[in-house]
């Protein structure tokens, strides 16, 4: 677990455009998925009454988990505090009273008793926990699980495009993560964080472990092109800070490659997929 | 070029939606399967036993007929909000009786009761936009500002999830002649039945339509059904539009565009609290725009746009034309190469010219079919 001074290390950053961006990205993947909690079996759900989603973000997953099923009751927590008044926000326009949001640090031990969810959801927590704290943080997503529930994470490999300046910008994040000891690549090429969900949760005692993966094609003619090159377009500012920061490229070359971007990504030639992985088991 | 006297004529050549696209005359059989029904499946399965009202209805619904016979069937259970979108589209002398059906399965289940949003902004979000506009880059602004307020105000006006479409509207920079000839659709969001998304069906828009008018009066208005309603306000029905409300954007007596919103509900925008939030969202919007995007009234002298299915021709052409440009500049040596949003506004310059053309041959091939068959 981290110190209690240890910094905000998510990799995008908390500003604005990132809560928008996030809301929005929900969507899209949600979409990609079939749905909030598509892998999860009619008879799994019917048992379940309260939801926690770890690292939240602007609270979109949890929001529309509240509104899907008003008997479920979910509760989201994130560090960032204006993350967190975002989801309010979002749950008092949305007329909801079954979606609430608390500021905690998800790589901390979390403010609730063991056993109280039924389900404990946590997605792309790769963008801010170090290899470290993995095993750390996933057994207390364990402890706040009730027996029988189930934990559920999902993270990306963020894909491949055809897009030669997203790709060189993609290079730089994952090389800049692997510095600062985030990811779990070994050459540079891959975040390489799918392959070891799996067995975290095992490591952590989990039973009945499944794994469902997912691809999200928004290549040049599909629906999804224009929304999810947006949503990357944007991330790719967003991270530049992070890019520079760490020293894998200066400010000139993440400027020039964020302006070709666009071009590539939306050209009637363009290819693209992303990969979803989601993995779930039972605590015992 | 055409006036907007005629343009006032030419509204009232545009073809007309049915009030009633259920025939009153089917089959005797028919109307007493319907009477008899014993639940909202027999009404249902009743209602769409005509092939043309099944495909209106799945049209109307946005969803596909079969899914409106597996609902019929029981073969599949639709959720409550997609029963009252259902509702809406049902013939109007039926929906009583679907109501009452429906709710001898789920008392909880209610007719078109619509309780008013409420009529005042949130103070946490009106911070939160406030917050924003200070501290978010000027290249990320219009992005994050335009999505975060249609992502709020979708939520608060559109609870029941009825469907509801809302998108940005932006005047194009001026002609050479200095005045404003057409408006853009920027951003649109939208909820069931509505895509998530509007980007793709964006679309020009001029004197003929409710947001055209709007920004050149500079004042909001609304249309209550546009399926039946005689105004003198200009509009057309497009996809699952019923009622519809726009309101200008305004700074410092200058307009830059419009908030135009959408219902699947008639009359949805009668309710004053709920028109005065579209106000509220749009005066956020106007947030995301700078000062030299807005323009004196004066300088508002809108045109004709052609149909959606013209534009989309055309419009399909928007990337090839970005990339043509930007490589063009690439290989002038004399010129400073484009940005990507620089060659982006070029490239809609350009088919807004183009469209210009083709809204006259199109509404000068209508006028003279019309003048043949009077």
């Amino acid at each position: 677990m981290q110190d209690d001074n240890a910094p905000n290390t998510y990799i995008f950053g908390h500003t604005d455009t990132e809560k928008v961006r996030l809301i929005e990205q929900d969507r899209h993947f949600n979409q990609a998925m079939g749905g909030l909690l598509a892998e999860q079996a009619e008879s799994v759900l019917s048992t379940v009454r309260s939801v926690l989603d770890v690292a939240c973000g602007p609270g979109g997953w949890a929001l529309d988990l509240a509104q899907q099923y008003p008997d479920i009751q979910a509760v989201g927590v994130d560090i960032d505090e204006g993350m967190i008044e975002y989801a309010n926000t979002m749950a008092r326009a949305s007329g909801l009273d079954n979606a609430l949001f608390r500021v905690m640090d998800a790589s901390k031990p979390l403010d609730f008793p063991d056993g109280s969810f039924d389900l404990v959801n946590a997605r792309f927590m790769v963008a801010f926990l170090t290899q470290e704290q993995w095993p750390a943080v996933i057994e207390e997503l364990l402890r706040v699980c009730r027996s029988g529930g189930i934990v559920r994470l999902i993270e990306s490999e963020w894909g491949g495009t055809s897009s030669p300046s997203y790709e060189q910008s993609l290079n730089f994040t994952i090389l800049a993560m692997q510095r600062v000891g985030q990811g779990f690549s070994v050459d540079g090429r891959h975040v390489g964080i799918t392959p070891h969900i799996r067995h975290f949760l095992l490591q952590a005692g989990c039973i009945d472990v499944q794994e469902v993966a997912y691809a999200l094609d928004f290549s040049a003619g599909t629906l999804m092109q224009k929304p999810v090159c947006d949503d990357l377009w944007v991330a790719q500012k967003l991270v530049q800070p992070f890019h520079v920061g760490v020293g894998v490229a200066t400010q000139d070359e993440v400027d020039r490659l964020y302006e070709q971007i666009p071009g590539e990504m939306l050209s009637d030639d363009f290819y693209g997929t992303l990969y979803l992985d989601t993995v779930w088991g039972s605590k015992p | 070029m055409l006036t907007f006297a005629l343009f006032s004529a030419m509204v009232s050549i545009l073809p007309l939606i049915p009030t009633s696209p259920y025939r009153e005359d089917q089959e005797k059989g028919s109307a007493n399967a319907m009477a008899d029904s014993a639940s909202w499946r027999d009404l249902l399965k009743a209602i769409i036993k005509d092939p043309q009202e099944r495909e209106r209805v799945a049209a109307e619904l946005g969803k596909n007929a079969v899914t409106l016979t597996r609902w019929s069937t029981g073969e599949s259970q639709p959720r409550q909000q997609h029963l009252r979108q259902l509702l809406r589209v049902l013939p109007a002398d039926l929906r009583g009786q679907f109501v009452a059906l429906v709710q001898q399965e789920d008392a909880s289940f209610h007719d078109e009761a619509f309780p008013d949003s409420p009529s005042n902004l949130d103070p946490d979000f009106l911070r939160g936009v406030w917050k924003m506009r200070a501290e978010t880059s000027s290249v990320l602004l219009f992005w994050t500002l335009c999505k975060h307020v249609l992502q709020h105000a979708l939520l608060q006006l559109d609870r029941q999830h009825a469907g509801m479409s809302m998108t940005v509207v932006q005047c194009m920079p001026p002609a050479q002649d200095g005045t404003i000839k057409s408006l853009r659709e920027v951003f649109g969001r939208g909820t069931s039945p509505w895509p998530a998304e509007l980007e793709r069906e964006a679309m020009f828009l001029g004197a003929e339509s409710l947001a055209g008018y709007v920004v050149s009066m500079c004042r909001p208005e609304a249309v209550g059904d546009l399926r039946t309603e005689t105004t003198y306000l200009p509009h057309y029905k497009v996809g699952h539009e019923v009622s519809a409300a726009a309101c200008p954007l305004l700074y410092a007596n200058r307009v830059a565009g419009c908030l135009l919103v959408a219902s699947t509900v008639p009359n949805y925008f009668a309710s004053s609290a709920r028109f005065r939030l579209v106000l509220d969202y749009a005066s956020l919007i106007v947030e995301a725009f700078t000062p030299e995007q807005f323009y004196p009234l004066e300088r508002i002298s809108l045109r004709l746009m052609p149909s959606f299915e013209v534009q989309h021709r055309l419009l399909v052409t928007l990337q090839d034309r970005i990339n043509g440009l930007m490589l063009r500049a690439q290989g002038d040596s004399v010129r400073p190469p484009l940005t990507y949003a620089q060659a982006e506004q070029l490239a809609w310059q350009e088919l807004e010219e183009e469209l210009l053309g083709a809204a006259e041959e199109q509404y000068n091939r209508e006028l003279w079919s019309e003048h043949k068959r009077r």
